[in-house]
This record gives C-alpha cells, structure tokens and sequence, in this order.
C-alpha cells in the first residue's frame, strides 16, 4: 500500500493536466492519505488565487489542513509576487523541493 | 513475489506517444509476473470507448490513420485486462468529452479519482503517471 503521494503541478492555469493534479491530491487528501501540493515552473499561475475551479478547489484543500507549496523561485521568474499567493500555501525555495520529495512514496508530475 | 504497479495515464492515443508506452510497459510487467492497475485519467479516457465506425470512405489517406487510429491501444488494454489487469477511468473527463454514454472497451470499469484510484493506491507497491 502507498500512503503518501506528493503531486507536482506544473502546468499553468488552463491546462487541464494542472486541474487533473489538484483533484488528485484532494482525492488522496479526503481519503485519508498524506498528500502534498507543490506548484512549480508555470503551474504557479494555479497557485495565486484567480478566479475559477481551480482556486475553489484549493481553498477547499486549505480548509481541510491539505499540504500545499509553492516555489518561490518560479513565482520570481514570472514577475509574481509572493503575497499573491492565498494564505496557507507555503512559499518555499526550490532547495526544498527535493526532500518533499523523498519524505513521499510516490511522486507524480502534472 | 509478486507486487502492484498502478499505472495513472494522462494521454490519448494520437497526441503522443504515452498510451502506447504505457500499455507496452503494462504488458511486460504482467509478463514478469506481476500486477498491473490502470486508472485513464484526462485524455486518456479516450482509450476506453469502442469505436463507433464509420460507413464509406474516410476521406483519410490508410498511411495517416494507420498514425492516428485511437483503436490501436484498445487490443492491448483487452489484453491486459484477460491477463488480469484492471483498468478503470475518470468518468468525469469522460464527461468532458462527450463520450461518458458511449459503451466501455469490453473489461474496463466506470471510476472516478476519489474511488477507483485511491482504492488503486491501497493495493499498490509502485504508482507512475504516465503524461506531458
């Protein structure tokens, strides 16, 4: 049995992959799993709060104490500041990525 | 021993590469010996529909649907599931596309992420999500 997965959404805002990340991870998230969220390279533009079924779902995640991280490197590259992101996403440099990583069984990229 | 592999696809058959890729690995895993989970995820779900033909020409030159064909993965998918595969989809994408009325590849199984591929997970030594 797998009991955590670690999703990486790195499609931006629009592409179904990216929508297809977060409804895993609240899927793994509500059934009882460890599931993080980490948004990198264009999939920060999922993580900054616009309007549509993407942020309601993940405020619904939030709400629920999911795990989700933002790389602040990627935000930087494309101009987006860090208070853009809603609150409870953690901001974390791209240093970090790798041991969320390997703290999670299985690592799947969206 | 025998262990699990869940194989989550994200692609159809004629963007990429990717379903013939993971319909091949399924194959030579269950060749090994060992168990294979399929959950069609985006456009994968594609892979799960029969053809619904069509009568006369296609007006296709035979070399570019021989590129195209979105049935080439189905006998595979057939085939891993007699040899015990189980294969099941989003019926939510398949919704997406207009397909969810259409009748299933013969063995794959209506799903939705929060079930079918969370209950995927409890049985599973190895998970892979196959797409770009």
């Amino acid at each position: 049995m797998l009991n955590s997965v670690c999703f990486v959404v790195a499609k931006p805002l629009g592409v179904e992959q990216g929508t297809l990340g977060i409804r895993a991870a609240w899927a793994c998230h509500q059934n009882g799993f460890e599931a993080k969220l980490v948004y990198a390279e264009e999939g920060v533009w999922c993580a900054i709060g616009n309007p549509g079924y993407h942020t309601s779902l993940l405020k619904d995640l939030l709400a629920e104490d999911g795990d989700v991280y933002v790389v602040k490197e990627d935000l930087e590259k494309r101009g987006i500041a860090p208070e853009s992101v809603p609150d409870g996403v953690e901001v974390i440099p791209a240093s970090d990525v790798a041991g969320i990583c390997e703290d999670m069984e299985t690592v799947n990229y969206f | 021993m025998s262990k699990t592999l869940t194989i989550m696809l994200l692609s159809g058959a004629a963007e990429n590469e990717d379903a013939e890729f993971a319909t091949r690995l399924a194959l030579a895993v269950q060749d090994k010996g060992h168990k294979v989970q399929m959950y069609l995820f985006g456009n994968a779900v594609n892979l799960s529909k029969k053809e619904t033909p069509i009568e006369g020409d296609l007006h296709i030159q035979p070399r570019l649907v021989d590129h195209i064909e979105p049935t080439k993965s189905f006998d595979r998918l057939a085939e891993i599931i007699r040899r015990g595969g189980d294969v099941s989809t989003c019926h939510t994408n398949e919704h997406a596309r207009g397909i969810e009325s259409r009748e299933y590849v013969e063995g794959v199984k209506w799903g939705d992420v929060g079930g079918s591929f969370t209950k995927y997970l409890m049985t599973s030594d190895a998970l892979l999500s196959v797409g770009h």
